[in-house]
């Protein structure tokens, strides 16, 4: 069943594909350094709620439950998709840095890039793992503005709470925790996505 | 063989209760399921289908809890609905790619021959095609992996005759098997005159009549009698609805309401008259 529904979600973005390639190209000029695959990874996995809106468009999750029955799996399949959006978005920065480092001659920072690079996949697991409980409890229009919030918030304290906190770590320990965090938010997301469509009525 | 059976099937939402429905979907059959709108059809539908979240009684598939259905014996089971429910972009090779995907006993020539039969464009994104089209697509996909039943929910509700017409042929043929059923929700009486063989009537969320197609049109009637004229439930008197100057009596044997009212007027019962009978009128 995950075979169909990736199949039917990647048919779905393969529009999208292409202007994903020019944010890429046009964002690898614009910024010249590492910043570029934060929003190429980004953008990636902002294309999860895109395949969210499309779903509830054509009504098609009334279609996946009635077809198997099994939340577990349509639910499963998302969070596959965004897992796979970020690779493929880590995949197109990592191309565009190389690319950029060969264009403007400039060495390639790799612990830099490398530590933008766990940023990007932290940032865009917590996009993507609060994007798909948001959308299918209130709706993608609505999830949208709530998702505003979810990067605010958070942001806000982050800027307010971390001038307090000394701590130093090496970046094989941040690289970990990063890691560890990340899927802490997916299974915690999948937790309560599941729980959400578990108790909906389409 | 029953091939689907409700029990005591209930959703209770804040405005509206569906109040333990008991039906049987029998094999070789085809169930229509009929109501006013706002009857409970789409909510009983939506029970057996998983999208809606019933708050008691259990569904049986073929003698098992539909929630324990394994992947494989899920796949016996088929929706339509009133809309395609796939993404606009998708094409007719699209939707078969889809279904061999996601369907182990997903039939490549069955879906081939129902494209050629229902003419269905290879070529085009489903949001180029006519509502017609979509419905027909629509049962294509369903028919595509040999289901045993069938549940259609107002599939064909906005249809032109003509694609009703090739749409209640294809249904015909496929219950000539005994083990395949079709569950037919739809408040197009004409279309359920021709092809139902079992008919379910629901009103405010109860099932109030389940009767046979031809016991129906053999026994059933609607006499017009004056107002003043008593109904009696041992007449066979169902149900009553005063019009102005007389009343309606829906009558479940006329002929021997007409052997004790030889001077009432009797007219054979349609499936849209009883609709009306129980929708307009009061229950004896």
């Amino acid at each position: 069943m995950i075979k169909a529904l990736l199949y039917k979600d990647f048919n779905a973005l393969s529009r999208y594909a292409k202007i994903m390639l020019v944010v890429a190209i046009v964002c690898s000029f614009l910024f010249k350094d590492e910043g570029a695959s934060l929003i190429v990874m980004i953008y990636a996995a902002s294309l999860m709620l895109t395949t969210m809106a499309i779903d509830e468009r054509e009504h098609f999750l009334r279609r996946a439950i009635s077809d198997s029955g099994r939340n577990k799996v349509i639910i499963g399949e998302k969070y596959l998709l965004l897992f796979l959006l970020v690779v493929v978005g880590v995949a197109l920065s990592l191309v565009m840095e190389l690319l950029m480092a060969v264009v403007y001659k400039r060495p390639i920072e790799w612990e830099s890039l490398c530590f933008l690079i766990l940023s990007g996949f932290a940032l865009t697991s917590f996009s993507g793992g609060t994007t798909i409980p948001l959308t299918l409890k209130f709706g993608s229009e609505k999830a949208r503005i709530i998702l505003l919030l979810c990067y605010m918030v958070p942001a806000v304290l982050l800027m307010w709470l971390l001038p307090s906190i000394n701590l130093t770590l090496s970046t094989l320990a941040i690289s970990l925790i990063v890691i560890a965090v990340s899927l802490a938010i997916y299974i915690v997301s999948f937790l309560i996505s599941l729980k959400i469509l578990d108790s909906k009525d389409f | 063989m029953t091939t689907l059976e409700t029990k005591n099937l209930s959703k209770e939402y804040s405005s509206f209760l569906l109040d333990n429905i008991n039906l049987k979907i029998n094999g070789g059959e085809i169930t229509a399921l009929v109501g006013e709108n706002g009857a409970g059809k789409s909510t009983t539908i939506g029970c057996i289908s998983s999208i809606i979240k019933k708050t008691g009684g259990t569904i049986l598939f073929k003698g098992k809890d539909i929630s324990q259905l394994t992947s494989k014996e899920r796949e016996s089971l088929a929706f339509a609905y009133d809309d395609i429910s796939f993404p606009l972009d998708f094409t007719i090779k699209d939707i078969e790619k889809y279904g061999s995907l996601l369907f182990s006993n997903w039939n490549k020539e069955k879906w081939d021959s129902l494209v050629k039969r229902l003419s269905l464009p290879e070529g085009k994104k489903l949001r180029e095609f006519s509502k017609g089209m979509k419905a027909k697509a629509e049962i294509a996909y369903c028919l595509s992996h040999d289901p045993d039943l069938v549940i259609l929910d107002e599939t064909t509700a906005s249809l032109d005759p003509v694609v009703r017409d090739e749409l209640m042929d294809l249904f015909q043929e496929f219950v000539m098997d005994d083990n395949k059923a079709i569950l037919f929700s739809s408040h197009i009486t004409s279309d359920l005159e021709k092809i139902a063989d079992r008919i379910i009537f629901i009103h405010q969320g109860r099932l109030v009549l389940s009767v046979d197609h031809n016991e129906l049109e053999e026994k059933w009637g609607v006499a017009h009698v004056e107002k003043t004229f008593p109904s009696l439930k041992e007449e066979g008197v169902t149900y009553e609805r005063t019009r102005a100057y007389s009343k309606d009596l829906l009558i479940s044997d006329r002929d021997s309401f007409k052997e004790l009212h030889p001077n009432a007027v009797v007219d054979n019962a349609t499936i849209e008259s009883i609709l009306l009978m129980i929708a307009k009128g009061e229950e004896e």
